[in-house]
């Protein structure tokens, strides 16, 4: 018979696992922990806020949470930082995919690829229906260099989701880059046919040509791309290149100058508006300062407030304060714009570009001498600077001075070979003087660093020829 | 009495069982009913089922040992990172290899840093001599007492003497220390006309007229001052470095012409170099169109690449653009930092790797003489170089096997939010590969290579004399490293060191070629090549287990050639061209 002692025993073996199999703990820590409530925002030592975050607990947070871990906050940005905090805290509280949807993206733009990768394949079981989150895990990959990954889960968003054109640019650009010519082929092939006034389909197909050794068959490609966006870097540069290869140098080399005045992109984020989708998510600094870009030249209140915007984030940023000091400028709103450029000056004293700017502002608010005063300070600090000599040239140029103007704007296109306005403006000054010999030479120097300047061409056929 | 067994595991169980609901209650073995984390894992272990794996290389005993410590190499760089995000500050230290009292092993120049604005001090660049078993600072001995900010580092004997002298690339007048051949120096670039004042980095010598003196070829980066300095920030909204494209103001680099008399005359207009602009870095020598004339390939960082093609008549074609080098397949105009060349495909023909930065692979570009394809993804660089910013570089045998390794070191330009523990925040890990069917796979694991460091320069060299390459790198704002080579198996190897003339010094621009049975094994007297480095005047040949060299025949930068025949291996065979029967011209 069994003993009162094992009798015991064995209702505290029973029972106990029992309780460990089918009980909840008593002490639970894996209460989520309320990291908004941890986010403390300080001032930061350029005077913007920060944000403050205990790194441990932010770890051990996201970790019991299941979630990917987080990048280090201490010092950041707290705008994102509170973006990707709500989204966990939404996670933990819900386990709602979409909160883990908002944290990948809100990786994604913060380029850190690899929490989102692992956000975005959760996903894929999560919430298998949206194959958003395929295909994100296929741009991560690609973005992390896992190629064979990104085709795998590229080729898959395919199945159900055949229209994003961009999907096919990314395949074809990763199997151009593992020498499977057909498939980058019919990929591009795809972009091309779904959005064939874009220069990206036509740079690929002219790529894997190239690839190919076809290279009269890659020039017409590129020549499609150059028509299809004139102002796409990418496809001058492709062009150039294909046509060195079939021996149309001075072709090549003009091409070449028209690449390099473009404005250059990065990445894929212009050609895919899903990843622009993570950064409005994220609110990004970089966000804004793309909106700011997109504003300029086109909506100067916009890009005001968008500057304005951001230097709430970072109210020592010299460079954003000139473009929002440019933007009252233009307005005329000179007072405005001589502040901010005052205090820009304050941070940075030995700044060319502001200094610069503060001559400008100067000058079209009637302060002369201060103007060429500010333009002096600049010189004084670095003697090459060619847009120092550009805005003296031009100021003396607005003030008829045109002997004077002749020497300044003569030094800039010395210092600075794609000066174009500078040249243009001496071209003017010759003109003045009948020195057609001289004008033609800025104007075959403007006509090889823009080719379709319309000026330059229609002024070198009519000029007198000696 | 004793009691049955059976009470004591029922009392036993009953006691585990206690402890396991203890701890039940505490929440221990908690975890949350979704681990995203877990499924991503699980998801991703199926699709990277199909990724190659990069560790395919039997595990060994470390390859390198860091020795400089131990071996009295005490340098840490002073970047000057004082909170104002200056280009300058991240881009050096450069560092260099050297025999310069001709003792027959290779002494150590490192470039100093310190102050960029003159607020704060300057660090003086070291020189440390090999006195065989440890390494001796004789910098204020020597008066080689050049302060920093300094990056590249060229060493050769320009003024034919029989001394090797030191080039040195600063921000500011760069510097020329002129061997006295007693262990002394004496600074004179301003006297001999090679100061110039821009933002001077990478550097070599080359005789790019055949005269037989040595020119330089120096690379200027971004015509940088403080004015010119703008605020940029990460993603995360943090103060940064800014890339170079911000300032834009690429320079022209400068070629300097040796007059023969301890001289040097400015002939960048003149021979065509001033022509083009870029953000100047690596620079690489080379015959590459095997024309008899040095031509050179210039990494710029994030402007084209140039690729001076040597016109025979004292002048330079910009040949990038027509020869494919320019950019990379995609068009893209990388942020090429240190360069290096070697015959990858054994076609005879130097072709030409380049480091990136992070998000970018290393660019290799395969000499096909009229043009260098892009086989960067083919050669496997796709597969570890897309995370690393690298900066230096060495592509060599590191066990003779006869064929070729690469050593890359890798430091951030643009700040980790999570760096390593005690690392710095710009740190990325140091990488090994090897050249495996005609692709360069990572072996860094296995290796047994942990250094995090901000790594930059990269030099490679035999400082041993033990028949295998060492390195010497360099950290920004860290300590130097001494990589001694920890080889030790039975494979042949073979040095030379290859002179000229009765002043003997280096023959650089030579052109070594070894032939064992039907294998061919090309070298070029080169010392300067990677990131700001200077490395061994002698070239170094893996040869497996070769038990004889059936021929080694040498091209001479003259023009003249060599053969030996039946040379035995392990050995440093030094040959002096005016002691060698010259071959019949075919």
């Amino acid at each position: 018979m069994m003993s009162a002692r094992n009798l015991i025993a064995v209702v505290i073996i029973l029972s106990g696992w029992g309780y460990f199999i089918f009980g909840s703990p008593i002490i639970r820590d894996d209460e989520p922990i309320d990291l908004l409530n941890e986010l403390i925002i300080q001032t930061g030592p350029n005077g913007g806020p920060i944000a403050k975050l205990d790194r441990e607990l932010c770890k051990s947070a996201f970790k019991k949470a299941g979630l990917p871990e987080p990048p280090n906050f201490g010092g950041a940005d707290p705008v994102p930082v509170r973006k990707l905090l709500e989204a966990y805290t939404s996670w933990v509280t819900t386990h709602n995919p979409k909160a883990l949807a908002d944290m990948g993206m809100i990786f994604q733009a913060l380029e850190e690829h690899e929490p989102a990768l692992q956000c975005f394949a959760a996903l894929l079981e999560l919430d298998p229906s949206n194959t958003l989150w395929r295909y994100f895990a296929g741009t991560e990959s690609q973005a992390l260099g896992m190629e064979e990954a990104a085709i795998s889960f590229l080729e898959q968003t395919l199945n159900d989701d055949k229209d994003y054109a961009t999907t096919y640019a990314r395949l074809g650009s990763l199997y151009l880059a593992d020498n499977d010519l057909d498939k980058a082929e019919s990929n591009y092939e795809k972009y091309r046919q779904m959005l064939p006034n874009q220069s990206l389909s036509y740079i690929g197909l002219g790529r894997v040509e190239m690839a190919r050794d076809n290279t009269v068959a890659a020039e017409w490609f590129f020549r499609q791309a150059v028509e299809a966006t004139t102002n796409d870097y990418m496809a001058y540069r492709m062009l150039s290149r294909a046509l060195s290869r079939n021996s149309k140098a001075d072709e090549a080399r003009t091409i070449s100058l028209i690449a390099d005045r473009q404005p250059q992109y990065r990445g894929w984020l212009v050609f895919d508006s899903r990843l622009m989708d993570s950064h409005a998510l994220a609110q990004t600094q970089r966000y804004l300062e793309n909106q700011m870009r997109l504003a300029q030249g086109d909506d100067v209140k916009k890009l005001i407030a968008l500057g304005e915007q951001l230097l709430e984030r970072r109210p020592s940023d010299s460079n954003t304060m000139g473009l929002v000091a440019e933007g009252y400028a233009t307005l005329n709103k000179f007072d405005k714009a001589q502040k901010l450029v005052d205090h820009s000056l304050e941070l940075a004293p030995d700044s060319l570009r502001i200094l610069c700017l503060r001559a400008r502002i100067l000058f079209f608010s009637g302060n002369i001498d201060e103007a060429y005063k500010a333009l002096g300070d600049a010189l004084a600090l670095d003697n090459k600077f060619a847009n120092a000599y550009e805005l003296r040239g031009s100021f003396m140029y607005n003030q008829s001075r045109f002997a004077e103007a002749r020497v300044a704007l003569e030094k800039c296109v010395e210092l600075d070979p794609i000066a174009m306005d500078a040249r243009m403006v001496l071209v003017d000054i010759l003109l003045r003087n009948n020195e057609f010999a001289q004008a033609r030479k800025y104007l075959r120097q403007i006509q090889q660093i823009d080719p379709n300047n319309f000026t330059a061409n229609r002024l070198l056929q009519s000029l007198p020829q000696n | 009495m004793r009691r049955p067994i059976f009470s004591h595991i029922l009392t036993f169980l009953a006691l585990v069982t206690v402890i396991f609901v203890v701890l039940k209650a505490l929440g221990v073995f908690h975890k949350p009913l979704l681990s995203a984390s877990e499924i991503a894992d699980k998801v991703l272990r199926k699709y990277a089922a199909n990724e190659e794996s990069n560790q395919s290389i039997e595990k060994l005993k470390p390859l390198f040992t860091d020795v400089a410590g131990d071996m009295g190499l005490q340098f840490t760089h002073d970047n000057a990172a004082r909170g104002n995000f200056y280009l300058p500050e991240e881009m050096g230290p450069g560092a260099g290899f050297l025999d310069y009292d001709n003792d027959g092993d290779l002494d150590i120049f490192i470039a100093g840093g310190g102050t960029i604005d003159g607020v704060g001090p300057y660090q003086t660049c070291r020189l440390f001599r090999n006195d065989g078993e440890m390494f001796v600072d004789v910098t204020d001995a020597a008066n080689a007492t050049v302060t920093g900010p300094a990056y590249g580092i060229a060493c050769a004997d320009f003024d034919n003497d029989g001394d090797v002298d030191i080039f040195i690339s600063r921000l500011g007048p760069n510097a020329m220390l002129l061997n006295d051949g007693n262990g002394g120096f004496v600074e004179v670039a301003q006297e001999i006309g090679v100061a110039n004042t821009g933002f001077g980095a990478g550097a070599a010598f080359l005789d790019y007229d055949r005269d037989g003196n040595l020119d330089l070829y120096v690379t200027n980066y971004v015509s940088w001052t403080v004015g010119r300095e703008t605020p940029c920030y990460t993603l995360l909204g943090v103060r940064d470095y800014c890339n170079p494209q911000v300032y834009n103001a690429p320079s022209h680099d400068n070629l300097y012409r040796n007059n023969g008399d301890g001289t040097f005359e400015d002939v960048s207009e003149s021979a065509g170099i001033a022509a083009e602009l870029g953000n100047g870095l690596g620079v690489l020598v080379s015959d590459f169109n095997n024309d008899g004339w040095p031509d050179i390939y210039v990494a710029n960082d994030q402007t084209p690449a140039f690729y001076w093609i040597n016109q025979g008549d004292g002048t330079f074609e910009n040949g990038a653009q027509f020869a494919g080098c320019a950019y990379d397949a995609g068009g893209v105009a990388i942020a090429g930092m240190g360069t290096a060349g070697e015959d990858l495909d054994k076609d005879g023909d130097i072709d030409i790797v380049v480091t990136n930065i992070r998000e970018q692979m290393n660019l290799v570009l395969r000499n096909d003489q009229e043009y260098f394809q892009d086989v960067s993804s083919l050669m496997g660089m796709s597969k570890w170089s897309v995370p690393s910013t690298t900066f230096g570089l060495a592509i060599f045998d590191q066990d003779n096997d006869g064929n070729l390794d690469g050593y890359f070191v890798n430091g951030k330009v643009n700040l980790d939010t999570d760096p390593k523990p005690g690392a710095s925040p710009y740190a990325q890990p140091n990488q090994f590969v090897r050249l495996v069917d005609a692709k360069f796979v990572d072996a860094t694991k296995a290796s047994g290579i942990a250094f995090n460091n901000v790594g930059r320069a990269l030099a490679k060299g035999d400082f041993d004399n033990d028949g295998d390459i060492d390195l010497l790198v360099t950290n920004n704002g860290g300590p130097v490293r001494l990589l001694r080579n920890n080889t030790s198996n039975e494979n042949a190897w073979l040095m030379i060191d290859a002179r000229l003339g009765l002043d003997r010094r280096s023959a650089i621009g030579a052109r070594v070629i070894v032939t064992i049975g039907d294998k061919n094994y090309i070298r070029e007297i080169r010392p300067q090549q990677s990131y700001l480095s200077s490395g061994d005047h002698r070239v170094h040949f893996g040869l497996n287990d070769a038990e004889i060299v059936d021929r080694v025949v040498v091209h001479w930068p003259n023009g003249q050639q060599t053969t030996l025949i039946n040379q035995d291996v392990n050995q440093l065979l030094t040959l002096h061209q005016d002691q060698l029967p010259m071959d019949e011209k075919p």
